[in-house]
C-alpha cells in the first residue's frame, strides 16, 4: 500500500512527470550502450540516429503545437511530399539550392493556411480537412512522380549534408518552437483548449486564431522537413515521406504528448519520440533481433507509453462519494 | 481491470501479428556480429559441371561475413529468397544475414537501414527495394560512404552508379534475349493462323523500365512479323506511349490498343466489347487483371489468350490450374523470372566482401550480369516448375555450385566465365537436368 | 413513547485506503418515522446509508435488522429485505421503458408462457405511478426521451414498487423540480403512515426541518447528535455541522443601495429556445438574482448575457462602454465574468492543475515584454487567488478533480477575480458546496458588491436570492413574470407563487 501510494505520487509529481520521456531515453540509451558492449555509444552512431530521426522529429515538433490544443493532422505526410515536389521542381528548373529551401518553407506554410481557411469557409472542423486531404494528396503524389523520381544532384547536396544543415534546421526550428509554446501566450493558450475547449472559449480565448498560429507554424515544420529529406535523399518519389503521419503521432505520443493533447504536451515530444524510435531500430537491431520483431516491439512501446501517459492518479473518494 | 485488458488484447494482437509471417525463422544471431557457426566449406566432391572447375574439393573456408539486404516487399519470391539465405546459405557459407523491415521503396528509410546495417557490422549490402533506377543512386553512395559493398538487380541503375568503387555489379533478366522471348511466346500462343486483335499492357514501360519496353517491342515485333502489319510509328515509340491508344497496323482485321494502366476498371473499359482475344502483359500484373478477363471471358462467351510476366508462385499455380469459362486454361504462357536473379546478387557481393572484386569486373567497371528467364506453356510444365527452390535438392544453385561463383573458392573465376555459367546454369533445361525435374 | 427500532448500527467504522469515512458510529432506524441525515461534505453521511443498503461493507462494527444480524453483500440482497435506496446518480436504464426500469428483475412476473405480456406490465406500472401521485408519467415511455426530473420519480416508483421498510433517499430532492419534491415528500410520508421508515440525505436544512420528525447530524465521520423535532432549528443544526458557531449572517445583514448607472442591458431578447422578449438591466454595484423553475430559462439568459447563447432577436450591450455582446471573447475583453452551473464541464479545465486554470485568464496582464508571458508575474497572479481565497490544496500544481466542491468553485472564482473583472454572472455558485465554505462565498460576493462590482446570481435556491440579492427577477417560460426588492419581510411563498 506504502509503495503503490509513493508511486503514484512520483507519477503526479510534475517535474517527474514533464522529463520522465528525456529520462527513458537516457535509461534506453544506456540500456543499448551496456548490451551491446559499447559499440551503440559509438559517436559515430549516436550521430547516425539523430540524423536518421531529423525529419520526423522537426515534423513531430511543429505538430505538438497542434496536437497539443487536442486537434489532429494526418494530412502531414501528403503536404511533405507535395512540398518537397514543388520544391525540387523549383530547383531543377532554376538550379538555386536557396530557391528550393525557400520555397519549401512557403509552400509548407501555404498548405497549413490553406487548411485553415477552407476550414474557416467550409466551417467544418480542421481535423475533418486534413482527413479530406490525407488520401488526396497521396493521390496527387502518385499521379505526379508516380513510378519516377525527382532527383537533385548528389554533388549539389553533399555539401549541404557535410554542413549538417538538417541539423541546424531542427536546432533552430526547434527553439522557435520552444520559445512559442514555452514563453508566450500561445503554448499555453493551446493547452488550455486542449484541455477543456468550452472552458477555454468560456475564458475569452479565441480557439481558432490560436489553432491557426499553430498550424501555421507546423507548416514551417512541414517546409523545413521536406528540405531535409531532399538534403537526405536527394530525391523524391511516389513513395516519399509515405508513413510520416503515423511516425510523428508515434514520435509524439511516444515521449508523454497525450493525443487529446492538454496540459501534458511537451515541446520536446517530438524530437525525443522520433529519437526514441531511431534508437529501438538502430539498438535492437545491433542486439540481433529480427526487424519483424523490431516491429512488434516498438508498437508494445507504444502501447505502454499511452497507458503510461493516460494514466490518472489514484483517487481516494472524493467527497461526493462520502 | 481494463489494464489487465489492455496487457492481454496487446498480447494477442503481437501473437496475431506473427501468423501472417512465413515459417521460416528469420536470421536472428544473439549478438550482431559473426553467424551460426559454420561448417566447412565443400569438404565433398561437388557435382556440379563447371566450366572453368578444377576437380579438387576445395577445403577452405570463408572469414564469416554479415550481408544486409534491403527488402521492399515480403512477397512469395523475397520471402522464398530469405529462406533459401538464411537455411540454407548461411550455413555452407558461413554468411549472417541482416534483413530489412518492408521498405516499400522510400529512399530515406532504405538509408536508414544502410546505416543500421554498418552499425550492426555488415560488409554489405544487397539491394531489393528500391523501385526505380534513380532511387538507387543515393543507396549506392551511401554505401560508398560507409565503405559497403554493393549490389542489385535494377540493371537500369548500373550507368549512374559504375563510378563508385563498392558497387560490385547489377543482374538483370537478359535484356537482350527478352524481345526474343516475348516474340516467341506470341508465336506460340498464337499458332493458329487465326487473326486475334491484341490488348497489349506495357505496365511501366511509358517510365522507361527497360524490362518493359523490351517485352513490349518483342511483342509488336511478334505480332508485325505475323500479320505483316506496319505500323506508323518507332516500334519503341508506340511501346512507351502513356495513354490508352488503338495504334494503326495497316490490316483492318487485326487491332492493337497499347494499355499502359495498371488498374482492372481501366482493361475493362478496353476489353468490354469483346473485341479483343489476346491479352499480353509486360509485368507482373496479371493478378490485377484475372478477374475482369475472366469476366468478359463469360459475357462474350470467348477465349481471351493471355501472356503475360509473373512470379514463381502459388498464385501463379493457381493461375495456370483454373480453368476459364470456357474450359481453356487462364494463362497461355507466363514469363517467370526465377531466383537465380537474386542469387546472383549476392554472389557478386561476396566477391566484393572477399576482396575478389577485381574478378567481377569488366574493364574496371561493375557489370551487368544475366539471369535466364523462363516461359512456360502448360500447367503441367508449370508443376515441374513450382518444384524449384522449394528444399535443398531444388535449390536453382546448391551450394556447391554457388560456391563456383566466387573466386575464394573458385580461383579461376573471370567476369566472363562467371557471366556464361550464370547464363548457362540459370537456364531451364539445365536447372530441370541437374535437379533431376526432367 | 415507546420507539421501535428497526435497524441499529453499532460502532460502524469504514475505511477507504488510507481515509476513514466514518468512525463508529452508532445510529438507529425507527419505525414508522422520517430521519435526516446532515453532514457536511465528508462528514460520511452517504457512506452511512449506503452501507445500510449494502452497497458498501463496513470496515468494523455490526449491524441488526429485524432483530436478526444484518450485513448485506449487495443492494439487491437489501433489497430483497426491504431495504430500498435511491441514489443521487442516474438510476434508470435509458433504452428501457418506465415499466421495464420500473420492474426490472421481476419480468417474471409479466411471463405468460415464454413472453412478457408488455400490456400487463404496463397496466401494473401506471398503477404504481398512480398511487405515488405520478400520474403524468406514461408507462410505455421510454427512459431516454425523458428528462432527469421525471427519471427520478421513476426511480422513486421503483423503489416504492419494492414494498420497502426503509426507504432511502440519498441527496435525491436538489434534483428534483418542484413537482418532483412534492411527490416525493407525499409519498414519503404515505410510508411513514404505514409504518415505514425512511432517511432522507439531504443538504437541505430547511426542507428536512419540515418534513423530517427526526434529523442526526455527522461531522468527519463521526455522529454529533439526533435532534427531535421540538428541537429544530435552521442556525444550530449548521452550526453542529461545521463544529463551530456561524458567526453574523449567513447572507447579507445590510441594505447597501447600489448604484443608477447601468452597466449591462438586455433589450427584448429572443433566443432560438427558452428566451422570449426578455428585458433587462444590470446596475454597478448591484446583486441582481434571477430565479425561477429549474427549466424556465434562467441558465440560458446567464450565458446569452455572457455571449454564449444565440440571439434569434435583440442584442446584449455593454452600455458605458457601448459595445454589443455577441461572443465570450468580447464579453471578456470588456470585463465580463462567467461562472457556469455546469462547474466541472465549462468553468474548469478538471485535469490540469489549479495553476493553469487561474493563469489562463491572465496570459495577457502578465506579460513583461510582450510577447512572452513572466512566469514569476503568473506565480503571483495564482498565489494571491489561492492565498486570499483560502484554496485548501496540497499546492498550486494539485490537479483541479481532486479537490472538493467548495475548492473547486474558488478556483473558478479565483480566475476572474485575478483578472480584476467588473461584471459577473454566477450560475448557481454554491451548488454542492459545504455550508462554511457558502458562508465564505457569501462573504466574497459581498465584498465584491462593496468593491463596486456588479453580479448576476442565478440561482434556484429562493433562500439564498432572498438573502443576498438587491434585486430578484423571477422568470417563468422564458420571460420575467415579477421583480422584487430586497426587503427583509420579503418570503419564498410570495415569490414560488409568480415562479409556477
Amino acid at each position: 500500500m506504502k509503495n503503490k501510494i509513493k508511486i503514484s505520487e512520483l507519477l503526479d509529481n510534475r517535474y517527474f512527470n514533464y522529463y520522465l520521456p528525456i529520462i527513458l531515453l537516457f535509461v534506453l540509451t544506456l540500456f543499448f550502450g551496456v548490451t551491446t558492449g559499447g559499440k551503440f555509444l559509438q559517436l559515430q552512431n549516436l550521430q547516425m540516429i539523430l540524423n536518421q530521426a531529423l525529419v520526423v522529429g522537426i515534423v513531430a515538433t511543429g505538430a505538438v503545437l497542434i496536437y497539443s490544443s487536442g486537434n489532429m493532422n494526418i494530412a502531414m505526410g501528403g503536404s511533405t511530399a507535395i512540398t518537397c515536389i514543388i520544391a525540387v521542381n523549383v530547383y531543377l528548373s532554376t538550379g538555386s539550392m536557396l530557391l528550393m529551401f525557400l520555397t519549401s518553407v512557403v509552400v509548407g506554410i501555404a498548405f497549413m493556411g490553406m487548411f485553415c481557411v477552407l476550414s474557416e469557409v467550409f466551417k467544418l472542423s480542421i481535423v475533418v480537412i486534413t482527413v479530406l486531404f490525407m488520401t488526396m494528396l497521396i493521390s496527387l503524389q502518385e499521379w505526379i512522380v508516380g513510378g519516377k523520381t525527382l532527383k537533385v544532384s548528389y554533388e549539389s547536396l553533399k555539401g549541404l549534408q557535410q554542413m549538417n544543415v538538417p541539423i541546424l534546421i531542427f536546432i533552430i526550428y526547434f527553439v522557435i518552437c520552444f520559445i512559442l509554446f514555452e514563453c508566450t501566450k500561445l503554448g499555453r493558450t493551446l493547452k488550455f483548449i486542449g484541455e477543456n475547449k468550452d472552458c477555454a472559449r468560456q475564458t475569452g480565448i479565441k480557439e481558432s486564431a490560436a489553432v491557426t498560429i499553430a498550424f501555421l507554424v507546423s507548416g514551417l515544420g512541414v517546409g523545413l522537413g521536406a528540405f531535409s529529406i531532399i538534403v537526405r535523399a536527394s530525391s523524391v518519389g511516389g513513395s516519399t515521406a509515405g508513413g510520416l503521419n503515423m511516425e510523428v503521432v508515434l514520435a509524439i505520443v511516444l515521449a508523454g504528448t497525450p493525443m487529446t493533447g492538454g496540459n501534458k504536451s511537451k515541446i520536446f515530444s517530438g524530437i525525443v519520440g522520433a529519437v526514441m524510435v531511431t534508437m529501438l531500430n538502430n539498438g535492437l537491431l545491433q542486439l540481433g533481433v529480427s526487424s519483424i520483431y523490431i516491429q512488434a516491439i516498438r508498437g508494445v512501446f507504444f502501447v505502454i507509453m499511452v497507458m503510461m501517459s493516460g494514466k490518472r492518479p489514484e483517487v481516494l473518494p472524493v467527497k461526493d462519494m462520502v | 481491470m481494463k489494464k489487465m485488458i489492455s496487457i492481454i488484447l496487446t498480447a494477442a494482437i503481437c501473437l496475431l501479428m506473427f501468423t501472417g509471417c512465413s515459417t521460416t525463422n528469420p536470421n536472428s544471431a544473439s549478438n550482431g556480429t559473426s553467424a551460426s557457426d559454420g561448417t566447412s566449406a565443400a569438404d565433398e566432391t561437388s557435382e556440379a559441371v563447371n566450366p572453368s572447375e578444377s576437380d579438387e574439393p576445395k577445403a577452405k573456408e570463408a572469414e564469416p561475413c554479415t550481408v544486409a539486404i534491403a527488402v521492399g516487399t515480403y512477397n512469395s519470391q523475397t520471402l522464398k529468397a530469405q529462406k533459401y539465405f538464411t537455411e540454407y546459405l548461411s550455413k555452407e557459407l558461413n554468411v549472417n544475414f541482416v534483413f530489412s523491415e518492408e521498405l516499400g521503396g522510400d529512399v530515406s528509410k532504405n538509408l536508414t537501414f544502410v546505416e543500421n546495417a554498418y552499425a550492426v557490422g555488415a560488409q554489405g549490402v544487397i539491394d531489393w527495394a528500391m523501385l526505380s533506377s534513380d532511387d538507387v543512386v543515393p543507396i549506392a553512395e551511401k554505401c560508398e560512404q560507409l565503405g559497403l559493398y554493393f549490389s542489385t538487380w535494377l540493371v537500369g541503375s548500373l550507368d549512374s552508379i559504375s563510378h563508385l568503387d563498392h558497387v560490385v555489379g547489377v543482374t538483370a533478366g537478359n535484356d537482350a534475349v527478352i524481345k526474343d522471348m516475348f516474340a516467341e511466346m506470341v508465336n506460340e500462343v498464337l499458332s493458329d493462323g487465326e487473326k486475334h486483335n491484341l490488348v497489349l499492357a506495357t505496365a511501366g514501360a511509358h517510365n522507361g523500365s527497360v524490362q518493359q519496353v523490351r517485352a513490349s517491342v518483342g511483342i509488336l515485333e511478334a505480332y508485325r512479323d505475323m500479320y505483316g502489319l506496319t505500323y506508323s510509328e518507332d516500334i519503341e515509340k508506340l511501346a512507351m506511349l502513356d495513354a490508352v491508344t488503338e495504334i494503326e497496323t495497316g490490316v483492318d482485321d487485326v487491332k492493337i490498343t497499347i494499355f499502359p494502366k495498371f488498374t482492372g476498371d481501366e482493361l475493362s473499359n478496353v476489353l468490354k466489347n469483346g473485341e479483343y482475344d489476346v491479352v499480353a502483359v509486360a509485368a507482373n500484373l496479371y493478378l490485377r487483371f484475372e478477374s475482369v478477363i475472366k469476366e468478359i471471358e463469360e459475357v462474350h462467351n470467348m477465349d481471351i489468350k493471355v501472356i503475360t510476366v509473373t512470379e514463381i508462385s502459388d498464385t501463379t499455380y493457381n493461375s495456370f490450374n483454373t480453368l476459364d469459362p470456357m474450359g481453356n486454361p487462364s494463362l497461355n504462357a507466363a514469363f517467370l523470372t526465377t531466383s537465380g536473379k537474386v542469387t546472383l546478387t549476392l554472389a557478386l557481393l561476396l566477391n566484393g566482401i572477399y576482396g575478389d572484386i577485381d574478378a567481377i569486373l569488366v574493364d574496371g567497371k561493375p557489370a551487368t550480369y544475366n539471369n535466364q528467364s523462363w516461359i512456360c506453356y502448360s500447367p503441367e510444365e508449370y508443376e515441374v516448375i513450382n518444384k524449384v527452390d522449394t528444399s535443398e535438392d531444388t535449390y536453382i544453385y546448391n551450394a556447391d555450385e554457388f560456391k563456383q561463383m566466387l573466386k575464394f573458392y573458385n580461383e579461376e573465376l573471370t567476369a566472363e566465365s562467371l557471366m556464361n555459367y550464370a547464363q548457362e546454369y540459370s537456364s531451364k533445361e539445365s536447372v530441370f537436368a541437374r535437379r533431376g525435374l526432367d | 413513547m415507546e420507539q421501535e427500532v428497526l435497524l441499529t448500527c453499532k460502532g460502524i467504522t469504514k475505511d477507504f485506503g488510507a481515509t476513514r469515512a466514518l468512525d463508529s458510529v452508532d445510529f438507529s432506524v425507527v419505525k414508522g418515522k422520517v430521519c435526516g441525515l446532515v453532514g457536511e461534505n465528508g462528514s460520511g453521511k452517504s457512506t452511512l446509508s449506503s452501507i445500510i443498503a449494502g452497497i458498501y461493507q463496513p470496515s468494523g462494527g455490526e449491524m441488526e435488522y429485524m432483530e436478526k444480524a444484518w450485513a448485506p453483500k449487495n443492494s439487491l440482497e437489501a433489497q430483497d429485505n426491504g431495504i430500498g435506496i435511491i441514489l443521487q446518480e442516474a438510476g434508470t436504464i435509458p433504452m428501457l421503458t418506465v415499466a421495464q426500469n420500473i420492474f426490472i428483475g421481476k419480468e417474471k412476473l409479466f411471463q405468460k408462457h415464454l413472453v412478457i405480456d408488455k400490456k400487463a406490465m404496463n397496466q401494473a406500472a401506471d398503477d404504481v405511478l398512480q398511487d405515488i401521485g405520478a400520474k403524468h408519467i406514461q408507462a410505455g415511455m421510454m427512459a431516454r426521451m425523458m428528462n432527469m426530473q421525471d427519471l427520478k420519480v421513476v426511480e422513486i416508483a421503483k423503489a416504492y414498487n419494492c414494498d420497502p421498510r426503509i426507504f432511502i433517499v440519498d441527496e435525491t430532492t436538489n434534483v428534483l423540480s418542484h413537482d418532483g419534491r412534492e411527490i416525493l415528500f407525499r409519498l414519503i410520508h404515505k410510508l411513514a403512515g404505514m409504518g415505514k421508515s425512511v432517511l432522507i440525505i439531504s443538504h437541505d436544512i430547511e426542507e428536512l426541518i419540515e418534513h423530517c420528525d427526526m434529523i442526526t447530524i455527522l461531522k468527519d465521520g463521526k455522529m454529533v447528535t439526533t435532534l427531535e423535532k421540538p428541537d429544530f432549528d435552521a442556525k444550530k443544526i449548521k452550526n453542529l455541522m461545521v463544529g463551530r458557531e456561524i458567526k453574523g449572517d449567513y447572507y447579507r445583514g445590510d441594505m447597501d443601495p447600489y448604484s443608477d448607472e447601468v452597466l449591462l442591458e438586455a433589450d427584448n431578447i429572443t433566443t432560438l429556445r427558452e428566451i422570449t422578449n426578455l428585458s433587462m438591466q444590470l446596475h454597478k454595484g448591484e446583486i441582481l438574482g434571477i430565479g425561477g423553475l429549474s427549466d424556465c430559462g434562467m441558465h440560458t439568459l446567464g450565458k446569452t448575457l455572457y455571449g454564449e447563447e444565440r440571439l434569434a432577436r435583440g442584442k446584449v450591450t455593454l452600455t458605458q462602454k457601448n459595445v454589443v455582446v455577441t461572443n465570450a471573447e468580447l464579453a471578456v475583453k470588456n470585463g465580463m465574468a462567467y461562472i457556469s452551473k455546469d462547474r466541472d464541464r465549462e468553468s474548469l479545465a478538471l485535469d490540469a492543475p489549479i495553476f493553469q486554470n487561474i493563469a489562463v485568464s491572465g496570459l495577457e496582464m502578465n506579460q513583461h515584454v510582450k510577447p512572452f508571458v513572466s512566469s514569476k508575474m503568473e506565480k503571483q497572479y495564482v498565489n494571491e487567488q489561492v492565498k486570499g481565497l483560502d484554496i485548501r490544496c496540497r499546492s498550486e500544481y494539485q490537479i483541479v478533480r481532486t479537490l472538493s466542491g467548495g475548492n473547486k468553485q474558488k478556483v473558478a472564482f479565483g480566475k476572474w477575480f485575478a483578472k480584476g473583472s467588473d461584471i459577473f454572472i454566477m450560475d448557481c455558485p454554491t451548488r454542492g458546496i459545504d455550508i462554511g465554505v457558502k458562508q465564505e462565498m457569501y462573504r466574497l460576493i459581498y465584498n465584491m458588491k462593496k468593491e463596486g462590482k456588479s453580479i448576476i446570481l442565478i440561482s434556484e435556491e429562493l433562500p439564498e436570492l432572498i438573502g443576498m440579492c438587491d434585486r430578484i427577477l423571477i422568470m417563468k417560460n422564458g420571460s420575467i413574470s415579477r421583480e422584487f426588492m430586497r426587503s427583509g419581510d420579503l418570503s419564498e411563498s410570495e415569490i414560488i407563487e409568480y415562479m409556477i
